[in-house]
């Protein structure tokens, strides 16, 4: 893909002759994956809808319209109905994408940038370093995943803030484990050497030498952790230790709404749609890189 | 196969006590008072707050409370919960108990159908039943499973009573019922009715997991040279499969399966919540909104200990069903 930041030029040459051409077969192999397409297409909408969220929503998603409460969905102008207390669910949903996008790619930007830092540092310099980094990867890979963040949540505060860093401290180290294997298969391949043997430095040679080359799965990862990090939020939202209200968070909506389920099941399906309707894409679109970046899976 | 199982034992000590500190560390020296943690509140009392210092000796030393946190972790005392001064042991004991209930049968669940799945998918590649299962799977991964729980009481709950569906459909999606077990794990009588749609839910991610890792692993096994050879002496396809491909695939299966031995007993926070299961899972969210972290510390410790040994136990296996991995030589990265 080319949106993909790989130097293609300078000492990087040495390290991956034909990065153009890769991006492009990459892109071509991704193309012909229909639902890697579909998922694409489906976030690209989501971001546009994120963008004109004021422009496509009447109400403002924390007004509180005591007239119109508990309304069916497509009811004159609240398309998704409206809740107990007269949010409009439209707009609580639709302003809801900004809030898992944001989450979604912060979270997965620097968890994934402090996982390729630890495990290219790991990976590479090996010894006193990488046992260091490894033990404190293995332990807090001993913490699972949930009691983890509650912890950090619970430590930090709530808040969007809140969750975003706790979810990055809790996801960079499976990166981390990733990048140090892929770093130590290819330290002993003949162009590191011949950049060692040119002088270079060893940040010079992690980075821009190792690190084009260990890229494609950290971009699976990293692709993947976009939804995995959107549903951690809403599930931590879920259980009221997330956002805060009346941030719209999709996972916080299907928590207030659980109760009406009965009278109004949409209010719980139309947020937690969008949830798996989010998620799925990125899935589908990691899936999609996956086969599209490893030569032995194209065929 | 005693030095790797001594080995493994002393690693796994170490992270332990990683783990431990990380959480303590966490709880109890972050910035913030935790004798207001643990009060519930920001606003508590000024004597209360002394007393809850006193009693959790929070105005020790931080590596005095830290040698005590120790101490307390490998006598097994687990601490006293601030709400209702129950023991956090004791708590642990009634919760363990459904919790081990409803893991038993996800764990069946993820075992029968995702297995079962995964070889149907890889036996018939690219065929229209393996796109379905490779889209379904995907979906399934992509459900928040407290949506997927809301999902089943909307289903088997509320149509059924509604009119919207037979009435013979109907399931009740509340609580654990009547509680009535044989041998432990086995329900009797009505309490299949509370359990299938808890179980299912909190399989339902594992299971997706199995299908697509035994499908791959089934098709690289495909390739292998003695899968050939197995054919070559003219076994019937059925025998070289099952004989010959399934023990080598479902390697990498049973130790994730291990592993999730802990996750679904220990962590099925948002399944245990959505169906009101009295498990470990929903007492820690419980404890959350209360700010109990007595409750949620507590508990934390006796989750972490048990997904130790999960993955202990999972790595074991692997070293039992892999002798590559105990001699210490090098396995082929998948």
């Amino acid at each position: 893909m080319s949106m993909v930041p790989v130097q293609p030029l300078g000492d990087a040459d040495l390290a991956a002759p034909s990065d153009q051409a890769f991006w492009r077969d990459t892109w071509r192999h991704f193309r012909r994956n229909r639902l890697a397409v579909v998922g694409l297409a489906i976030i690209v909408v989501l971001v546009v809808l994120a963008i004109l969220a004021p422009v496509i929503t009447r109400y403002d998603y924390a007004a509180i319209d005591t007239e119109s409460r508990n309304l069916p969905p497509f009811s004159g102008d609240h398309w998704f109905g409206t809740d107990n207390i007269g949010h409009d669910v439209f707009s609580q949903v639709i302003y809801g994408i900004r809030v898992s996008l944001l989450v979604g790619f912060l979270v997965a930007i620097f968890s994934t940038v402090l996982g390729v830092i630890f495990g290219a540092l790991s990976g590479y310099l090996g010894g006193l370093v990488d046992a260091a980094i490894m033990r404190v990867v293995d332990m807090f890979l001993a913490i699972p995943y949930i009691i983890l963040t509650v912890a950090l949540v619970g430590v930090i505060g709530r808040g969007l803030s809140a969750v975003i860093i706790a979810l990055i401290v809790s996801g960079w180290f499976v990166v981390a484990r990733v990048v140090r294997a892929s770093f130590l298969q290819l330290k002993e391949q003949e162009f590191v050497q011949a950049a060692r043997a040119l002088g270079y430095g060893r940040l010079r040679i992690m980075f821009r030498h190792i690190l084009p080359n260990a890229l494609q799965p950290v971009i699976v990862y990293a692709t993947l952790a976009i939804g995995g990090a959107i549903l951690a939020e809403a599930a931590l939202s879920f259980l009221a230790i997330g956002v805060l209200p009346p941030t719209p968070s999709w996972g916080l909506l299907v928590a207030e709404n659980k109760g009406l389920l009965a009278s109004q099941p949409h209010l719980v399906f139309f947020p937690g749609g969008a949830i798996f309707i989010t998620v799925l894409a990125f899935v589908f679109i990691g899936d999609g890189l996956r086969d599209a970046l490893d030569p032995r899976l194209r065929s | 196969m005693t030095s790797y199982l001594i080995r493994r034992i002393l690693q796994l000590l170490l992270v332990l006590w990683g783990a431990l500190t990380i959480i303590f560390f966490l709880f109890f020296a972050l910035p913030g008072d935790p004798a207001e943690l643990l009060l519930g509140s920001e606003k508590a009392n000024p004597v209360a707050q002394q007393l809850v210092a006193e009693r959790y000796g929070l105005n020790d030393p931080i590596l005095v409370q830290y040698g005590n946190f120790l101490g307390r972790v490998v006598t097994f005392d687990l601490g006293e919960s601030f709400k209702d001064r129950t023991s956090v042991n004791e708590v642990l004991a009634r919760t363990a108990q459904a919790s081990l209930r409803l893991g038993f049968w996800a764990i069946m669940f993820e075992v029968v159908i995702g297995i079962a799945t995964g070889i149907y998918s890889a036996v018939r590649k690219y065929s229209f039943g393996d796109a379905l299962v490779t889209v379904s799977t995907a979906a399934v991964s992509a459900i928040p499973v407290y949506v997927l729980g809301l999902f089943f009481q909307q289903t088997f709950g509320v149509l059924p009573n509604q009119g919207g569906l037979p009435s013979w459909l109907q399931l009740p999606t509340n609580g654990i019922g009547p509680d009535t077990w044989f041998l432990f794990f086995i329900p009797t009588g009505e309490q299949w009715k509370y359990l299938i749609l808890p179980a299912i839910t909190l399989a339902s991610v594992s299971t997706a997991i199995v299908a697509r890792i035994t499908r791959t692993t089934m098709l690289e096994v495909e390739k292998a040279d003695y899968m050939r050879t197995a054919r070559a002496k003219g076994l019937n396809e059925r025998q070289v499969l099952v004989g010959h491909g399934l023990r080598n695939a479902l390697i990498p299966v049973v130790t994730l399966i291990a592993i999730d031995v802990g996750t679904v007993i220990g962590v099925a926070v948002l399944t245990e919540t959505v169906f009101n299961w009295p498990g470990i899972g929903s007492r820690i969210a419980r404890a959350i909104p209360q700010r109990d972290f007595a409750v949620i510390l507590g508990l934390s410790i006796a989750v972490i200990l048990l997904y130790a040994v999960a993955n202990l136990v999972a790595d074991l296996m692997y070293a039992w069903l892999d002798p590559r991995v105990r001699l210490g030589g090098k396995v082929a990265e998948r």
